[in-house]
C-alpha cells in the first residue's frame, strides 16, 4: 500500500515551475539545442599510457521536452517536477572506459595529439609501487548505466545533484554516485558574465573500481601484481566562467579537477593522484 | 494685398513641395492585411487570406513575390485591390516588383498563441567531463 501511494506522488505531482525567462539555466521546451565550441584545452588521463586528450571542438547537444529530455550523454524522464525538487529516471554512457580508448564518443570531433602528450611509462616516478600500463591489460568494456536523478533548486542561483546509478549492461556489477552542489554568480562589474561554480563528489562502488582499475595475473594475462579495488570516493570542483559576447556567441572557461582517493591511486594502472580537464574558447549556439 | 496674395501663393506652392512626396509615397505602399498571423504554437504553418493594396500614379507590369519566389503578376495596373491565398511558416517578406525593380514591400509576421515554454536544465554544462 505504501509503495502504491508513493507511486501515485511520483506520477501524479507534476506542476513544474517553469523558468520565466531566457537563460543558460533553462531551456525551450520541445526544442534541440545545438552548440559548438572551438578552443585550447585537454582533459587528462590519470592511466598509464593512457592519452590525455586534447579539446579542440567541443559539440553539445540536448533537448527537453515536457518530462524527456536529452543532455550531453545523459537521456531522462522525469517523474516528478515541482518548485524545488526534480526526480527523473535517467541513463548515460559509463565515462570509465574512455580512459583505456581513444575512440569515446567524446572525442569525435577532436583531434589527437597523442604523440605529443602522452606520458611514456618508462619515464613514470614509481612512487607506490610498479606500474601497470594500460596496454598490458585485458579490454575494460563499456557500460551503460542506469538509475535516478534528484535535482533539488535551494534558490534561484544554488542547486544540489544527487545521481545514484547502477551499470545495467553487466559490466562491472555495481553502483556509481554523484553529488553535485552548484552556484551561479553574476557580477555587477563583468555584464553579460555568468560564473557557475561546483563542488562534489563521485563515489564508486568495489565492483566498478575493481572491474576497471583492479589488476591480476588471472585476469590480465601480462601482468603480475593483484590489485582489489574498494570503494572510492572522488572529490571535485568546477568552475565555468561564460561571457555573452552577442547573441548567439559566447565565451567560455571551463576548469575542472577531481581528486581521486587512495583507493583508487594506489591502483598500478594509475599514474596520477587528479584528473584535470581545462578549456578555454568561444561557442556558437546554432 | 498682391503682395500678401504672392507671399500666400508661394507659401503654398513651397508647402505643395513638400506634401506632394509625401502623398506619393503613401499611395505607392504596399498593404497586406492582416499583417499578423496567429498560430497555435510555434513552428506550426499558417495558411490565410490576406487583402493585397497598393495603387500607383502611372500604369505598369508588377509581380507580387512572397521571399524569393513569385506569386502572381499584375500587366499595366495603376490599382491592386485583391484578395490572395498565402501560406507560411516563419516571417516572411512580400515585395512588389516591376523588372527586379522594388517597388513596395511589406513583412508578415508569425506569432503564437501559446508563449514559448521553458524548462529548467537538470545537467551542468559540459558534464560530461
Amino acid at each position: 500500500m505504501k509503495y502504491y501511494l508513493l507511486l501515485l506522488l511520483l506520477f501524479s505531482e507534476f506542476c513544474a515551475a517553469e523558468c520565466e525567462k531566457v537563460s543558460d539555466s533553462c531551456a525551450e521546451v520541445g526544442e534541440w539545442e545545438f552548440s559548438l565550441a572551438v578552443g585550447a584545452g585537454v582533459y587528462t588521463n590519470p592511466l598509464n599510457g593512457g592519452d590525455n586528450i586534447p579539446l579542440v571542438v567541443i559539440p553539445k547537444i540536448s533537448y527537453y521536452g515536457e518530462r524527456l529530455f536529452f543532455e550531453n550523454n545523459t537521456l531522462g524522464y522525469t517523474v516528478f517536477d515541482n518548485d524545488d525538487l526534480v526526480i527523473s529516471a535517467i541513463t548515460l554512457l559509463n565515462h570509465e572506459k574512455a580512459y583505456f580508448t581513444r575512440w569515446h564518443p567524446q572525442n569525435i570531433f577532436i583531434e589527437s595529439l597523442s604523440s605529443g602528450i602522452t606520458t611514456d611509462v618508462s619515464f613514470v616516478e614509481e612512487s607506490h609501487q610498479q606500474k601497470v600500463n594500460i596496454q598490458d591489460v585485458s579490454s575494460r568494456r563499456w557500460a551503460i548505466d542506469a538509475g535516478i536523478q534528484f535535482n533539488w533548486f535551494i534558490d534561484q542561483a544554488t542547486d544540489v545533484q544527487v545521481q545514484i546509478l547502477h551499470d545495467i549492461n553487466d559490466v562491472y556489477n555495481g553502483f556509481n554516485s554523484q553529488v553535485e552542489l552548484t552556484r551561479l554568480m553574476s557580477f555587477k562589474q563583468l555584464p553579460n558574465t555568468v560564473m557557475s561554480f561546483s563542488i562534489g563528489a563521485n563515489v564508486k562502488s568495489k565492483g566498478l573500481v575493481d572491474y576497471y582499475y583492479g589488476t591480476s595475473p588471472t585476469k590480465d594475462s601480462n601482468v603480475e601484481q593483484d590489485f582489489q579495488g574498494k570503494l572510492s570516493i572522488n572529490p571535485y570542483f568546477r568552475l565555468v566562467l561564460m561571457h555573452q559576447l552577442s547573441e548567439r556567441w559566447h565565451a567560455k572557461l571551463h576548469l575542472k579537477r577531481v581528486f581521486l582517493d587512495n583507493n583508487m591511486f594506489d591502483s598500478p594502472l594509475v599514474k596520477d593522484s587528479h584528473i584535470s580537464t581545462v578549456f578555454a574558447g568561444v561557442s556558437y549556439d546554432f | 494685398m498682391i503682395s500678401s496674395m504672392l507671399k500666400l501663393i508661394i507659401y503654398l506652392f513651397v508647402f505643395s513641395s513638400f506634401i506632394k512626396p509625401l502623398a506619393a509615397a503613401s499611395t505607392n505602399k504596399l498593404i497586406i492585411k492582416p499583417s499578423v498571423c496567429m498560430v497555435k504554437k510555434f513552428g506550426d504553418s499558417c495558411q490565410m487570406t490576406v487583402k493585397v493594396m497598393w495603387h500607383n500614379e502611372q500604369p505598369t507590369d508588377a509581380c507580387l513575390f512572397q521571399n524569393d519566389s513569385r506569386l502572381t503578376c499584375w500587366q499595366n495596373v495603376r490599382d491592386i485591390n485583391t484578395d490572395l491565398d498565402i501560406l507560411l511558416d516563419q516571417d516572411m517578406k512580400f515585395t512588389l516588383k516591376s523588372n527586379d525593380k522594388i517597388l513596395a514591400y511589406q513583412k508578415i509576421k508569425i506569432n503564437t498563441m501559446l508563449p514559448k515554454k521553458y524548462r529548467r536544465r537538470l545537467r551542468a554544462d559540459w558534464s560530461i567531463f
